[in-house]
């Protein structure tokens, strides 16, 4: 995929699964090889269905660079970025600042079961199944 | 109520500048990025399209036209 060099940060489409699997919700996020896990405003998981206010969920220790905080943890049925694909995973909810231009951020919980590669001067990115 | 016409990403951009959208009937690309869609809602504050949100179902897309400003950084 193509994205702009010049941008402070690469933003992709990410596509969430609801919970009932009869509905999915595309939303921006900036792509980001230093966050552990795939994180996703409070707001769009309650509407997906996933609930993040019930106790029941476990709760994810995050260090952050202003501190540590602690967020609710769930997975997703699906999720696809970059035309890539990854069922079950794991998801943090937690908001993210409305001037970021973001709803989440695509961590490493996603990333990590790719290939990545990214050409900075070209403003190029390839996520491939690993052979 | 007629619907909005289907607009590309472009078009989106251009005629909602610096705006969050809420979208339905939403086309892909093949790296899952958003091609086309038919808004539903626009707004410079992301809570009202949250909000706008709960009233829709279905396949919907959220989408930011902006940018951040040049002298800003980001750091998660």
């Amino acid at each position: 995929m193509i994205y702009d060099p010049s941008a402070s940060s690469i933003v992709v489409d990410l596509l969430l699964e609801a919970s009932d699997a009869k509905s999915s919700l595309l939303i921006p996020v900036v792509l980001d090889t230093g966050a552990s896990l795939t994180i996703v405003a409070t707001d769009i998981m309650a509407q997906l269905g996933y609930d993040p206010a019930n106790p029941s969920l476990g709760r994810q220790r995050i260090i952050t660079g202003s501190g540590v905080e602690y967020a609710p943890r769930t997975a997703v049925r699906s999720a696809t970025a970059i035309g890539q694909k990854v069922a079950n995973l794991e998801v943090l909810c937690h908001d993210i600042p409305p001037e970021s231009g973001v709803d989440g951020l695509l961590g490493l919980s996603f990333l990590k079961h790719f290939k990545l590669t990214i050409r900075f001067r070209k403003g190029i990115i390839d996520l491939n199944k690993e052979r | 109520m007629a619907k909005n016409p289907l607009l590309s990403r472009e078009k989106i951009k251009n005629k909602y500048p610096d705006q969050w959208l809420l979208l339905e009937d939403c086309e892909l690309d093949a790296s899952t990025s958003l091609r086309k869609g038919r808004v539903l809602a626009h707004s410079k504050d992301r809570d009202e399209i949250h909000r706008a949100l709960r009233k829709h179902s279905g396949n919907l897309c959220i989408h930011f036209t902006g940018s951040l400003p040049p002298d800003t950084g980001v750091i998660f």
